[in-house]
């Protein structure tokens, strides 16, 4: 016993030896210090974050029941139930045409709109403050405006275009199937547009003014100047705004939840509507986790690539 | 630079740049440019040199076409060019941080303006390889600007410039990015390189030794005026006013302010605990008449010698520095302060009391209200 005893406390000397001076070297200390000073956000991380997302991933493998939130496991089932039907593929195919339609006309509007921000004029500042007005105008308020605006029994534009004799009886722009899409569409851009101008114009801002005085003596007229200078230095602005505003729009549940709904007859039922009917409407909670899954998936799938082709690592300026 | 690597993308002919009455107003008040006349000669090296905000990048930024002057005109070998836009003047510009198209390889950057003018490709190729192999970064033509070092990214800057064989070539402070070094180094390799392309050339810069070194005749300006026109050796040797005079030199002129008697062939300058008689002969010049009048004498540094036995002027040596080959003394007297440059081997403390002796032939006058010269250089 005495023997034991001896041998269990030159082990522990020794470990506290060796703890010591693990803990003597400056190294060592700066490590465990910044571990545990890691251990909150980590932490917060994987309650906030990583938990929700790996029961909402898990989620898709189940069937719920409504009331008693039972869950049966059923493998692939929701899935293919999903990717059997049309359903999915309809609303996957609106809301490529919602995000790639309004990312464009966001990009085109939110370039333009910024280059003329960026030019010397009077009353610039004024500009600049309205252009990004509708960014911080409520969702709330904003379609709801919109929706009065382009009302068919007493919107103003209707008003308007019946009045110059454009169209001969009013139009329901959120009602009417084939104009539902880009109705939003357009009152989206006009929602989202001045981000792309915030952005953009904080790039224009630091392009140094000596590169365009140099293209100028080299000949360079100012659309050369536009392709070979602006756009090149926009670059990697303008990949990471694509990316942002792609998913944002991809996900985009507010803006078609509030005008339409998802209507008429499905025509705007985007993926993040479709999961939201699914789930709440329908309280089919493991089939629209699976729609949820794909989504994330696809998502995923499309930014590696996109990363992959544009290299946003390679900084131009 | 060795004559394998002589140009074979052109020579410039080169174009006599002259500035009328060229004016340039940023707001009401007092104009930022105003030169009379400025001529400069074909294939000449001309350099504005001036303190910050004296008007001389304005001014190249109005030879190049990227500021409008307010009044007169320039023309490029006799052609007035102010109405022409920057792109269809034949001009090329070096900018302070060489402004290198960040996205664009260094060929590409080098081959840009060709290409906008509408170059044949086969052309540009090989002018690119001409002008890289003369620059000496041949080796370098699939990088990148970020990828280079000052001087690589200071020698595509020229490159880019020289490829054309513009009419007028404008350096903007092409130097100041440098380390001292590589300055000096790249001073001799841009005159050298002047000489082979032959353009006209506007080169601008604050340091005085730039414009010492590298020039054929300099501009100093101040205040958006040109304060005089001349090779380096009349600027420094017969400076137009006091502001020329304590402008070009380092360490600079000595001044002492006082009165003259007499006039017409000499003159006695009075100061405090200074008086001397100053001939035509001792000032280099004719000394024009100017009998009581409020007068500065200026002299060099290397032209006050010092003696502990007698001399013009008493002095107290107040602090010695040693510059390798040569000491800077500065000393106190009762016409003030002064600096005087001698041997590294000179043996002085501060404390020693001496006397200043002032090379005859080298003291310069100066009327004190209107600053100007009061000798006339001897043709």
């Amino acid at each position: 016993m005495d023997a034991g005893g001896g041998s269990t406390s030159v082990r522990g000397n020794r470990g506290a030896g060796r703890l010591a001076r693990f803990w003597a070297r400056r190294g060592n200390r700066t490590a465990v210090v910044g571990a545990l000073l890691l251990l909150p956000v980590v932490a917060a991380f994987i309650l906030v974050i990583a938990g929700p997302l790996a029961r909402g991933v898990i989620l898709g493998f189940y069937r719920v029941q409504q009331i008693t939130m039972n869950t049966r496991f059923v493998g692939l089932g929701n899935f293919e139930r999903v990717l059997g039907g049309t359903q999915f593929w309809n609303a996957l195919w609106i809301t490529l045409q919602y995000t790639v339609g309004g990312l464009v006309l966001q990009m085109v509007l939110g370039v333009g709109v910024a280059l003329l921000l960026n030019q010397h004029f009077h009353g610039r500042a004024l500009a600049r403050s309205l252009a990004i007005f509708p960014y911080l105008l409520p969702i709330v308020v904003a379609t709801t405006v919109w929706k009065w605006l382009l009302n068919p029994n007493y919107g103003i534009f209707n008003t308007m275009l019946t009045d110059v004799g454009l169209i001969s009886q009013p139009i329901g722009w959120f009602s009417e199937p084939d104009l539902a899409l880009g109705s939003v569409i357009l009152v989206s851009t006009w929602r989202v547009f001045p981000f792309v101008v915030i952005a953009i114009l904080g790039r224009l801002q630091n392009i140094p003014r000596q590169l365009y005085d140099a293209a100028a003596t080299d000949g360079a007229s100012a659309w050369s100047q536009f392709w070979d200078i602006t756009l090149p230095q926009l670059r990697s602005v303008l990949i990471i705004t694509v990316f942002l505003r792609f998913i944002w729009d991809f996900n985009d549940f507010n803006t078609i939840a509030l005008l339409t709904g998802g209507g008429p007859a499905e025509a705007t039922l985007t993926l993040p509507v479709l999961i939201y009917q699914l789930g709440f409407g329908q309280h089919q909670l493991g089939l629209a986790a699976a729609v949820a899954d794909l989504t994330l998936i696809l998502l995923s799938v499309l930014f590696v690539l996109y990363f992959w082709m544009t290299k946003p690592l390679g900084d131009q300026r | 630079m060795p004559a394998e690597h002589a140009p074979s993308f052109g020579r410039s002919n080169g174009s006599e740049l002259r500035l009328d009455r060229l004016v340039k107003r940023f707001s009401r008040g007092e104009p930022a440019v105003q030169i009379d006349e400025l001529r400069i000669r074909a294939g000449e090296f001309v350099t504005l040199v001036g303190p910050s905000g004296c008007g001389k990048t304005t001014t190249m930024r109005m030879i190049a076409g990227l500021e409008d002057p307010s009044e007169g005109e320039i023309y490029f070998g006799g052609k007035p060019v102010v109405d022409l836009s920057v792109q269809r003047r034949n001009v090329a510009m070096v900018f302070q941080n060489y402004a290198l198209y960040p996205h664009m390889r260094v060929s590409e950057n080098l081959e840009y303006g060709l290409k906008k003018r509408g170059v044949p490709r086969a052309e540009r190729e090989v002018r690119v390889l001409a002008v890289a192999r003369m620059l000496r970064i041949d080796g370098m033509l699939d990088r990148r600007p970020r990828q280079l070092s000052g001087g690589e990214q200071q020698r595509v800057a020229l490159g880019r410039a020289i490829i054309r064989t513009p009419e007028v070539l404008l350096l903007d402070e092409p130097l100041s990015n440098l380390d001292a070094k590589l300055r000096t180094f790249m001073r001799a390799e841009l005159v050298k390189l002047q000489r082979q392309v032959g353009c006209t050339t506007v080169f601008v810069t604050h340091d005085q030794l730039e414009a010492m070194t590298m020039s054929d005749r300099i501009a100093v300006m101040r205040s958006g005026r040109i304060q005089q026109f001349d090779t380096p050796q009349d600027i420094y040797n017969h400076p137009a006013n006091l502001f020329v005079a304590g402008f070009i030199g380092s360490p600079p002129m000595n001044f002492i302010a006082g009165t003259a008697e007499g006039g017409g062939g000499g003159c006695t300058f009075r100061a405090q605990g200074l008086q001397l008689h100053v001939s035509d002969a001792d000032c280099g010049g004719r000394l024009r008449p100017g009998d009581g009048r409020q007068v500065t004498l200026g002299i060099r540094p290397e032209h006050v010698g010092l003696d502990g036995g007698s001399g013009d002027l008493a002095a107290v040596v107040s602090v010695v520095e040693l510059i390798g080959a040569e000491k800077y003394v500065f000393l106190e007297s009762e016409a003030g302060e002064l600096i005087a440059r001698t041997n590294a081997d000179a043996r002085l403390q501060p404390g020693d009391r001496l006397f200043c002796r002032f090379q005859r032939g080298k003291i310069r006058m100066f009327d004190s209200t209107t600053e100007r010269a009061c000798v006339e250089p001897l043709a």
